[in-house]
């Protein structure tokens, strides 16, 4: 039969040397006299293709049994007539198949939309099996680093007016945590709310406040994210989530991850904006400070352009301004404090009616609250 | 049916020498699939891209008509990811929250001394990295199912790294065509196929005097322009740009240099080696793939590899044929995994 064949070249997987042999194309397979050995038959559906010549359509096989053998096919005839009886050695080069690709990565994507949609729903039930000190702990480490050397205002009377404007907003409303309020003596429009009951408001937000009712739209706000659990929710994203995502994924994992918290972010915000006007109403504090407080910020940010929605962990503070304008007040409103009290709250860090040098002076700052 | 075929036997003879019939038209195919599954899997699909685009490099390349071969897998890149990534990485991460905390507390001189640290570990570590790279790409390179491999430790390279960085550093950078042989000797002299072992001759005083080129440029730079801010003069300012363009030129003129220089001292089993390559054409492949690439976006990057092994299959020569007979199987352990720490430094984008 050796002259029925076809000459090939033959690689033991020993040595790198050249050996010839002559090799039979049966119905099931390539049979062929191995040098020195007997005959063996390499099955079509056990071949690979390992390589395919342009110029001369010669090919390198590989044989499933034996990892370190090749045989070397030098005729393109040859070639063509294998192809014909292992169709499948066509499709075994990295550019062919670009269908299959395209049909995981659609397959993925609804994947990670189920990820996206359900993730929220682990993360609650996260929340809600995590004990209270711990997220108390979190929290108070982490307000420690925002707030650096700072100090806390501590005017008894200023206190006594936080404490009442708190007591106003919170009465009848059940929170997670014991709230723990309070005023820190920095030049920074802002406020946050750490994990476990922490709200810290800086002094520059008292100082830039016009109404009493804009700091307690403000502090509403916070209050919401208290209510909601929204900083845990932070503190598992960042180190379940983003940090899996950043590392595993490279940069563009980062990229990806970013935009999938500011989203969840987002949410948040609304959910915060949501409870402070329920909050107000249930108060019988008027709505409208909050919105002149959104209405200042706009014009403040205007040197943002409009596409930083998707690019920011809150909304855009005229679609807030909006919602809060929308909102059905029902029956009269009062102010949250009197004059007095709010005169007090003002003077919480010890000096009275303090301006920032100036509120434009944080032009390129995005103020988050 | 047979007997036809026979007569078409050996009709044409094998290309000697190293070819490459990549094109990068098919290798954007490949490139695009691996975008898009990148893409879906935010990231984490680039093990298996990276896999792929080395299958179809690797297949191309041949040496006497026998194309070599990649048996890495993208799991094997990941796997090594996910440990240099819980070994070295989270560790770091962990040492850089704990500098944030303390720095927190203002204790300054701990910070100081942790950073450094930190930087030295990085330092250290990226050596290692260049080196289990190649081992691994190594490991898993064939031909005429003969496998490729880099014998020695990581830490060796990485201290002869490091000393020739001092070394450099002490001599003001004249000890650089030295330390540079000396490396890649190291490195070279690692390297086996089968049973035959690569190796360089450390020769490097020929590279003297190109380097002298490149380091006088750099050398008469600083002298001018400092002479010139002492006396506090402007009026030589015009010279600034002509010699930035001599030193970018003759650093073109001195790597073409050692290529050829170390290309041409190594040996394998009687076989020696030449790249027959001038510093003006390094500079161009360098400049025309990066235009391409900045004016495409990336987009063209598959050609540009392909123009990279085009260009070096182009220069290469090789002088002599080794006995096959004598090399055998490569029975050196291979490594398990791959890669991940050259992953976490993004050395080699392919």
């Amino acid at each position: 039969m050796n002259e029925l064949g076809i000459q090939c070249g033959y690689f033991d997987g020993q040595s790198a040397a050249e050996q010839s042999i002559s090799v039979e194309f049966m119905m099931d397979g390539l049979v062929f006299q191995v040098p020195g050995g007997g005959l063996v038959s390499w099955s079509y559906d056990q071949l690979r293709l390992i390589s395919l010549q342009r110029n001369n359509g010669h090919m390198t096989l590989g044989w499933a049994e034996d990892d370190a053998v090749r045989m070397r096919i030098k005729n393109r005839e040859a070639g063509e007539q294998l192809f014909r009886l292992a169709p499948h050695l066509k499709a075994d080069r990295p550019e062919k198949g670009v269908m299959k690709p395209v049909m995981v990565s659609g397959a993925i994507v609804a994947i990670l939309a189920m990820i996206y949609f359900s993730y929220p729903v682990f993360r609650q039930a996260i929340i809600m099996s995590l004990p209270d000190s711990w997220a108390q702990e979190i929290g108070n480490t982490l307000a420690q680093v925002s707030i650096g050397k700072a100090a806390s205002c501590t005017d008894p009377q200023g206190l006594i007016a936080l404490q009442t404007l708190t007591d106003r907003l919170t009465k009848g409303v059940a929170m997670p945590y014991e709230l723990d309020i309070r005023v820190i003596d920095a030049p920074i429009v802002n406020a946050f709310a750490a994990p476990g009951g922490q709200v810290v408001l800086f002094r520059g937000l008292l100082d830039e406040a016009q109404s009493i009712d804009e700091v307690a739209g403000v502090l509403g706000h916070e209050l919401g994210h208290v209510k909601h659990r929204h900083p845990l929710k932070r503190v598992i994203d960042i180190y379940g989530f983003e940090l899996l995502l950043t590392s595993l994924g490279g940069n563009f994992g980062g990229y990806s991850s970013m935009l999938l918290m500011m989203s969840y972010s987002r949410d948040d915000e609304r959910e915060a904006d949501e409870t402070s006007l329920s909050l107000l109403k249930d108060a019988h504090i008027s709505g409208d400070g909050y919105a002149d407080f959104f209405e200042r910020l706009e014009e403040k940010q205007s040197f943002l352009p409009d596409v930083m929605n998707f690019l920011s962990t809150h909304p855009l503070p005229e679609e807030r301004e909006q919602t809060i304008r929308e909102r059905d007040d029902v029956g009269p409103t009062t102010p949250a404090l009197n004059k007095s009290e709010w005169h007090a709250l003002r003077n919480i860090c010890g000096s009275a009616g303090r301006k920032l040098d100036d509120w434009d002076l944080q032009d390129e700052e995005i103020i988050n609250i | 049916m047979s007997t036809v075929l026979q007569e078409l036997d050996a009709e044409q003879p094998e290309p000697d020498g190293v070819t490459f019939d990549g094109q990068g038209r098919e290798l954007f195919v490949v490139y695009l699939v691996n975008i898009l599954l990148t893409i879906v899997t935010f990231g984490l699909y680039r093990f298996w891209g990276k896999t792929r685009i080395r299958q179809y490099v690797w297949s191309h390349l041949r040496y006497k008509g026998d194309a070599f071969e990649y048996t890495g897998t993208g799991l094997e890149l990941f796997l090594g990811f996910v440990i240099v990534f819980f070994a070295v990485i989270l560790p770091l991460i962990g040492v850089g929250i704990w500098v944030q905390l303390l720095l927190q507390q203002g204790d300054i001189t701990l910070v100081i001394v942790i950073g450094g640290l930190l930087y030295l570990v990085f330092f250290c570590l990226f050596p290692i990295a260049i080196f289990r790279a190649y081992r691994y790409r190594l490991s898993r390179t064939l031909w005429r199912g003969i496998r490729f491999g880099l014998t020695g430790t990581g830490r060796v390279y990485a201290a002869k790294f490091i000393g020739y960085l001092l070394l450099q550093i002490i001599t003001l950078g004249l000890a650089s065509p030295y330390t540079t042989v000396k490396l890649y000797e190291y490195l070279v002299g690692n390297v086996w196929m089968g049973s035959g072992r690569f190796s360089l001759d450390p020769s490097w005083k020929p590279l003297m005097r190109p380097f002298l080129m490149f380091w006088g440029c750099i050398v008469f730079y600083f002298v001018l322009f400092v002479a010139a801010q002492v006396a506090g003069t402007t009026s030589i300012n015009f010279l600034a740009f002509p010699t930035m363009i001599a030193i970018a030129c003759f650093y073109f003129y001195y790597s073409a240099a050692v290529y050829r220089h170390v290309v041409g001292n190594i040996m394998f089993e009687g076989v020696r080696f030449s790249v027959d390559l001038k510093g003006r054409e390094l500079f161009g492949l360098f400049f025309v793939n990066g235009l391409l690439l900045v004016f495409t976006l990336g987009i063209a990057f598959p050609w540009v590899i392909v123009r990279i092994m085009n260009f070096m299959v182009d220069k290469l020569a090789v002088h002599g044929e080794p006995d096959f007979e004598k090399i055998s199987q490569n029975t050196e352990e291979m490594p398990t995994y791959g890669e991940g720490l050259a992953e976490a430094f993004d050395i080699g984008s392919i």
